[in-house]
């Protein structure tokens, strides 16, 4: 009888500390599980004009149209530029053309973060002309103006040209 | 003398799906999320904590805590406490708690605002996710 009054009371102690170990445990923290985070970013830039096409309808010469212009949004998470270049001057298709002289460009009003380069008429060319800069950002702004001269030395026609707008974050 | 003792001891499992978050390699500006499980068993009311490493960080600099946040949803019935998305991370921050039970599920987004001044790099950091019984 003794022995197992002996027995029963070494298992209650076992089973007690045991216990006591068990609550120290579960106190604390368990299986801290780590969780690695990563994501790449690449140069990014986007570009939005409004006020194309120009459309100057019917000009009556002597005159000089500097009414169009177009606005130019930019965001772009690196600095960035802009150029224009021109993929041939004002032609009626045949042997017509309105001179480069008499169809210029400049840079204009510029938002926060923005550069104009190009601040002066300047005449398109057939290489990236730069009309601005600008810092990494959302929605840098800026306005293209054009001045189109007609003069008495403009043969009467229909004329077009397509100009070619690139923003960069090299 | 007989003596018996018998208790039901505090036990704890805790377990996350996965150990890494890759948001990809084209992030452009934008708003974009993950999502990873943390599964608890509990005898007695338990709690989820984070701790971040650091910032994410790139050559070029860290993405503002702001700009990487979490939120927690919590097994329904269970859970006492969840993280409102928009949680910024930080030492030790509160998860989600519960009340005991088993396989309790709780779903962890991550939130990830990429804007235009974040130069671009490849990020990184790590958060050790630690779950307690209280």
């Amino acid at each position: 009888m003794k022995r197992r009054t002996k027995m029963m009371a070494l298992t209650g102690v076992i089973l007690l500390a045991g216990f006591m170990v068990l609550m120290s445990i579960g106190g604390f923290a368990a299986n801290p599980e780590t969780v690695n985070v990563s994501v790449t970013v690449p140069a990014t830039i986007q570009m939005n004009m409004t006020g194309m096409p120009v459309s100057y309808g019917s000009l009556v010469p002597p005159t000089t149209d500097t009414s169009k212009t177009l606005g130019v949004t930019i965001s772009s998470n690196k600095d960035w530029s802009l150029a224009v270049k021109k993929g041939g001057d004002l032609s009626d298709g045949g042997v017509n053309t309105i001179p480069s002289a008499n169809f210029l460009f400049r840079g204009q009003n510029p938002g926060a973060g923005v550069t104009i380069v190009t601040g002066s008429y300047t005449q398109f060319g057939l290489a990236d002309t730069t009309v601005a800069t600008g810092t990494r950002g959302a929605s840098r702004t800026l306005d293209v103006n054009y001045s189109l001269l007609i003069d008495w030395n403009v043969e009467a026609a229909a004329y077009s040209a397509t100009h070619t707008y690139t923003a960069t974050n090299p | 003398v007989e003596s018996q003792v018998s208790a039901a001891a505090p036990m704890l499992q805790f377990a996350i799906s996965t150990g890494t978050i890759d948001f990809g390699g084209l992030l452009t500006p934008g708003i974009y999320s993950q999502s990873l499980t943390a599964v608890v068993n509990s005898n007695q009311t338990w709690r989820i904590l984070v701790t971040k490493g650091g910032d994410l960080t790139g050559a070029s600099g860290s993405i503002p805590s702001s700009f990487f946040t979490v939120g927690a949803v919590g097994p329904v019935g269970y859970t006492t406490y969840q993280a409102p998305a928009g949680t910024e991370f930080g030492t030790d921050t509160l998860v989600v708690a519960g009340t005991r039970g088993a396989n309790l599920a709780t779903t962890i987004t991550y939130r990830l605002s990429v804007p235009w001044t974040i130069a671009p790099d490849s990020y990184s950091a790590a958060h050790t996710y630690t779950a307690v019984q209280i």
